[in-house]
């Protein structure tokens, strides 16, 4: 799956550009979001805004990269959509991966 | 009414997944919800090759999945307490996501078959923002 990056003052915002994490394309996401994590050292934000849909197998890769970041990095998650908003309460991702306000990345 | 049967693999998973999405249209829920039970059939079927059975409809103002298969009982885990992100584990989200999307859930094992009824709100009570 093709994330797109920017850099900006603060942050690399990461933007997973298909619409949909789960099952089958979740290993090539959770890859290419970890090589995005490894360009660098400070804050990560992941934007997804273009992201209609998740399943347990798309939130579980989003865990698994967010437990491999090491202070002094950071990795926050904005604009969840509202399946994926649902996703992350009913699981209780909320209160443990870090999700700022949407358009919190700009 | 949708009534489908697959055989439980992961190419026809695929393929049966995409059929009832395109069947619910902005019914994401629903859809998050059937493709958590089915991808559970497939991960948990330790070898069973089958034939899954799916039905969803529209009743007294309710949408209703079916699902049936032969394959091992469900085993549905109790939901984990939310942990610190060093303890929290990468799996398990599933049921966690069909026991919150759904307003019903039956489970029965009748001759060596598992029956699953889901029932879901109606599209009068969704929640969701359905424009996007």
């Amino acid at each position: 799956m093709l994330i797109e990056t920017e850099e900006t003052d603060d942050a690399l915002i990461a933007t997973p550009v298909g619409p949909r994490i789960e099952s089958h394309n979740v290993l090539l996401f959770k890859e290419a979001l970890r090589r995005v994590l490894d360009q660098k050292v400070g804050t990560t934000v992941v934007d997804l805004a273009k992201v209609e849909f998740i399943d347990s197998s798309g939130l579980g890769s989003l865990v698994a990269v967010a437990k491999l970041v090491k202070e002094p990095q950071q990795l926050h998650f904005t604009n969840l959509s509202p399946l994926v908003s649902r996703v992350f309460e009913l699981t209780h991702m909320e209160k443990i991966l870090n999700v700022l306000p949407p358009s919190a990345a700009r | 009414m949708i009534v489908m049967s697959y055989p439980n693999t992961r190419s026809a998973l695929h393929e049966t997944r995409q059929q009832v999405a395109a069947a619910l249209g902005t019914r994401t829920d629903v859809l998050l919800a059937v493709s958590e039970v089915l991808q559970n059939i497939l991960d948990h079927s330790a070898g069973w090759i089958g034939v899954v059975h799916l039905t969803l409809a529209e009743i007294r103002g309710e949408l209703v999945c079916k699902v049936k298969d032969a394959g091992p009982p469900y085993d549905i885990p109790v939901a984990p307490s939310p942990a610190p992100l060093t303890e929290t584990s990468t799996r398990g989200f599933g049921w966690m996501l069909i026991k919150g999307l759904s307003t019903a859930i039956d489970l029965k094992r009748i001759k060596q078959e598992n029956h699953l009824t889901l029932s879901f709100p109606s599209v009068d009570h969704w929640q969701f923002d359905q424009t996007r």
